[in-house]
């Protein structure tokens, strides 16, 4: 009897420990497909993009920050067009109305691209099962990279001007340094003092012109660049006596800065596109979007002093029209 | 003693409590960035990148509206219906404008409104669905202060109405108000390739084109050598091959025109 009540108590207890074990599988089933949402009901839609190339099957598909779905297909259809099936929670479906769109974006500079999709008009329709959406394309990191390339090219041309204008400047045999000697000869005991105070200025921000100038691919030295080439402006504007001389026997030094005035104002447009095309792109390089318009900002305070120096003819900093936040108006279709 | 240094110390006191505190620039980075990508857009425009000028009127838009600043929307509605036309989405292209005369209108902003209102006059007279506007002497008015793309849609809309001397006038007033930077240049440009298309309309009755037509498109192309703008030396370029007499030099202009055509085609096949 003892025996039999011992053993009919294993039993019970192997009983319950089986049950136990398989009830807590079972929970833990649940729980599992509750959170990969293996049961909860779907629908789908597709969108055709040009390539395939940066998608891939299971690919996650967000939506304000939130994974709504996966890729569930990628197939090319019969005429060499891409389809690609977006499997979604069917919970979301009421926030994707009509005019939504599918984009890829990079969260970080490195890594693989995750799929968005765009909430659209939300006064329209919500997104029936099986729409079709439009494929947004964004300006890529290899498309900014080849938008910066003639930028590049640009700034270094421009160091090399502003080298050779300095050089100009300081060479002994120039126009300037020949120019300020007949000056001096022809106003000998006139104020001879005050003129070779005027012309040791001359010469030294000249040479504080290329010696900086060849500081401006590093960080910093745009400011003081700025700062320099102002002082020079200053200077040469100071120079009452000199200027009609030297606008006469110096027509070189005119066009030579206009042309590089000119290529400030393409470089610091160019550099501008290229700041915004970086926050757009690199949000999580936010300090090397506002280095480039930092630059930009430098580029055009130097392009405004040079342009309303001597050097530039004296002509005052024309005034904004305001057309460079308006497109142009439309004159036929083609424009 | 001790009073009186306690009365110097309340006198200053109250002098530094008068002395107001220099005002702060305060600059809203979303106004900032709505300008930023505006100005971003325009030049993605320049470059014939439709669908990038499109995509960076939208983010100029949105940056707008967060600043709320009704001027700024105005505009950024304006420029991506501007970005819709040349992307051929008329329909988008006219609610944008609608939309950017309503926000214009809700803050009595005349220039904004004329811009658009123009934009979408021009649109319709472009778009042979659409019934044609009555001509209204109002829109085709534009006071001399207004900004210079305006002036140009004005008289670009005289010019197709057959309002020839409100065209002169407008495009006399663009040349006036055209700069010697690149955007001034194409400007100009642009309103001498409109003078060649007056010259040319009013032309005599034998068909020959007056020396005034030639004039201002030499000065065209001359500009858009200068300024760089290859759609409108294609267009300058087809008229010079119209308007030539001589079959030597219009095939001349024919074979100039079409390189330009192939080299475009290249570069947005790139």
């Amino acid at each position: 009897m003892t025996t039999e009540n011992y053993v009919a108590g294993m039993r019970r207890k192997v009983g319950w420990f089986v049950m136990l074990g398989l009830g807590a599988i079972v929970a833990l089933l649940l729980v599992a497909t509750l959170r990969t949402e293996v049961f909860a009901r779907k629908f789908t839609l597709y969108v055709a993009p040009p390539s395939a190339s940066a998608f891939f099957v299971g690919q996650e598909v967000k939506f304000q920050g939130f994974t709504i779905g996966r890729v569930d297909d990628i197939e090319l259809q019969p005429r060499g067009e891409v389809r690609i099936a977006l499997r979604l929670l069917d919970r979301y479906r009421g926030m994707l109305h009509q005019g939504s769109a599918v984009r890829l974006f990079k969260p970080g500079l490195l890594g693989q691209e995750n799929v968005e999709v765009t909430s659209g008009d939300v006064r329209a329709a919500m997104l029936g099962d099986g729409a079709l959406l439009p494929f947004r394309e964004q300006a890529t990191l290899e498309q900014l990279l080849m938008d910066m390339k003639p930028a590049v090219a640009n700034a270094d041309t421009l160091l090399g001007e502003l080298v050779s204008v300095a050089r100009w400047l300081n060479d002994p045999q120039g126009d300037i340094r020949l120019a300020t000697a007949n000056v001096r000869a022809a106003t000998q005991g006139v104020d001879q003092g005050a003129i070779q105070q005027t012309i040791q200025r001359v010469s030294d921000a000249a040479t504080q012109l290329e010696r900086l100038s060849h500081q401006l691919a590093d960080n910093k030295a745009g400011e003081h660049l700025a700062n320099s080439l102002k002082q020079t402006a200053q200077v040469l504007k100071n120079i009452e006596p000199l200027t009609n001389e030297l606008r006469r026997q110096a027509p070189e030094a005119l066009a030579q800065s206009r042309a590089l005035v000119q290529r400030l104002d393409d470089l610091s447009r160019s550099l501008n596109g290229i700041a915004m095309d970086m926050q757009q792109l690199t949000p999580e390089l936010p300090g090397l979007a506002q280095e480039s318009r930092n630059a930009m900002l430098e580029m055009r305070r130097l392009a405004g002093a040079v342009r309303n120096s001597w050097l530039g003819g004296g002509a005052p900093e024309p005034v904004s029209n305001g057309s460079e936040l308006v497109a142009p108006p439309i004159m036929d279709t083609t424009q | 003693m001790k009073s009186f240094g306690l009365i110097i110390l309340l006198l200053m006191t109250a002098c530094a409590a008068k002395h107001e505190l220099p005002q702060t620039q305060v600059t809203n980075p979303y106004q900032a960035r709505a300008e930023g990508l505006a100005r971003a857009g325009v030049h993605a425009l320049d470059r014939e990148q439709w669908n990038r000028a499109k995509m960076l009127f939208e983010k100029s838009l949105q940056a707008a509206t967060l600043a709320d600043d009704q001027r700024l929307m105005s505009l950024a509605w304006y420029n991506l219906g501007r970005a819709q036309v040349v992307r051929g989405d008329a329909k988008a292209a006219r609610t944008a404008f609608q939309q950017a005369i309503r926000q214009a209108d809700a803050i009595q902003e005349r220039v904004s409104m004329k811009r658009a209102g123009l934009a979408l006059a021009l649109l319709d007279e472009q778009d042979s669905s659409q019934a044609k506007g009555l001509p209204s002497a109002d829109l085709l008015r534009v006071p001399d202060a207004f900004p210079i793309d305006v002036h140009l849609a004005a008289a670009r809309l005289a010019e197709i109405r057959h309002q020839f001397e409100l065209a002169q006038h407008a495009y006399g007033r663009v040349l006036e108000m055209a700069g010697q930077d690149r955007s001034g240049l194409t400007y100009a440009a642009r309103a001498h390739l409109g003078l060649v298309g007056l010259a040319r309309s009013q032309a005599a009755p034998d068909g020959v084109v007056k020396d005034s037509a030639w004039m201002h498109l030499n000065q065209a192309i001359s500009l858009l050598r200068r300024a760089g703008g290859p759609r409108l030396m294609l267009q300058a370029l087809n008229m010079a091959a119209e308007m030539e007499t001589d079959p030597i030099r219009r095939q001349q202009w024919q074979q100039r025109a079409a390189a330009v055509q192939q080299a475009l085609q290249k570069a947005h096949s790139e």
